[in-house]
């Protein structure tokens, strides 16, 4: 009688945490979304729990950089949950201040031409919010290494898979 | 439960009277009654039903905190020891798993298996208080920059200068638990794929896994990170 008691609590207990695994399985998105691993300089292309494309890429370098005026950026890749929030096809490069101080240069009006670039961010890019992009990039013999001022670079052909799966909205996670 | 205790106490009665009278009485065998085989089965049976039990309420207790941490916006850490694996959840995404080369469990936390103290122990998420490591959380570099032909031919060269450091990272919950994270050295060390016990009394748990697995869990751990143990 105990024995048969202890079997029926096993197997409603079973049931029980098999129903709260497929809970928590179902939190994971069912549309496609991007997680970054900006440690091992990694990005994956999700759908549910399935792969569907892995991609070497590079993020941010960490470097401070500072200058005259106690002014200073830190060049880091944000860890987080964020949305697509702009799709670019031939991206322009705003250019920041830190671009043309690590250069040397003046720095000219916000609302100068001269701050647009052409064909530096590769042929697609996704906005995530405070201007940090999933770009193409010129520079492949970059990619894995952690080296850009924030935003996360893709080789081409990654690129316009990740642009053509994801649309407005999508998930991406970096961690 | 009582009447499964009161049951076990009852066939370990009769087992031990039996070797009592055998030691007793080595002459010729009386009609007494014997234990059959029929009998010890079913004492192992029951204990093996009842460690299932155990493990599906730890298993519960892990699942449920899990669905309740992803409404949590921050990252948080499981330690599956069953299915040797941790990860780093994020709302509810497992966004990174990693297989677990080895274990070690303290004696505090060995003692404590099928008790009820574990599952109290366990049932509620863990708190970070403090965590420690031999690598920076950011391995931030400072410089003044000429350019940025300069600034990458440079990042080259100088990437990453804690490369040599041996990663080995100390996790302080509340609750007393200690988690320690620790990098495989080399493939030619043999780790404990089942737990190893290590003595004192403290509950401490010693995780070995690959160096990059490692250094982008700690990196992504916020400072008041929850951590959740299916043991």
């Amino acid at each position: 009688m105990a024995m048969d008691d202890l079997a029926a609590r096993i197997d409603s207990l079973s049931r029980k945490v098999q129903q709260l695994r497929s809970e928590f399985d179902n939190l994971t998105p069912g549309k496609p979304y991007l997680v970054v691993n900006s440690t091992a300089n990694e990005l994956r292309l999700m759908s549910g729990h399935t792969l569907l494309r892995k991609a070497v890429c590079s993020t941010g370098s960490y470097i401070l950089l500072r200058t005259y005026g106690d002014r200073k950026w830190l060049f880091k890749t944000p860890r987080g949950r964020f949305k697509v929030n702009v799709k670019l096809k031939d991206p322009w490069w705003y250019k920041p201040d830190w671009a043309y101080i690590e250069e040397g240069l003046p720095v000219p009006s916000p609302y100068s031409p001269k701050r647009y670039e052409p064909n530096v961010l590769g042929d697609y890019a996704l906005g995530f919010g405070n201007g940090y992009l999933i770009h193409g990039t010129l520079y492949t013999r970059f990619l894995g290494l952690p080296i850009t001022h924030g935003c996360v670079r893709l080789g081409d052909q990654d690129m316009r898979v990740v642009f053509q799966t994801m649309s407005h909205g999508y998930r991406i996670y970096i961690y | 439960m009582m009447t499964i205790l009161r049951y076990l106490l009852a066939i370990l009665l009769v087992i031990t009277l039996i070797h009592l009278f055998e030691v007793f009485n080595p002459g010729p065998h009386f009609p007494v009654a014997t234990v059959s085989s029929d009998t010890l089965l079913a004492l192992d049976s029951i204990n093996s039903m009842k460690r299932k039990y155990f493990n599906l309420k730890v298993a519960e207790s892990f699942w449920r905190n899990r669905i309740q941490l992803a409404s949590d916006p921050s990252f948080i850490l499981t330690a599956d020891l069953n299915d040797s694996l941790i990860t780093l959840d994020l709302q509810g995404v497992p966004l990174h798993m990693a297989k677990i080369g080895g274990i070690q469990l303290s004696q505090g936390i060995n003692d404590s298996l099928y008790q009820s103290e574990l599952l109290d122990w366990i049932s509620a998420p863990f708190k970070l208080k403090s965590q420690t490591a031999t690598i920076s959380k950011e391995p931030i570099q400072e410089r003044y920059i000429a350019s940025r032909r300069e600034a990458e031919s440079q990042l080259i060269h100088l990437r990453d200068p804690e490369d040599s450091n041996y990663v080995s990272i100390t996790l302080v919950f509340n609750r007393n638990l200690t988690l320690i994270l620790k990098e495989i050295e080399s493939d030619s060390v043999n780790y404990p794929i089942y737990p190893e016990i290590m003595r004192g009394s403290e509950k401490m748990i010693t995780l070995y896994m690959r160096r990059l697995d490692a250094l982008a869990i700690y990196r992504a751990l916020p400072q008041n990170t929850s951590m959740i143990l299916n043991i």
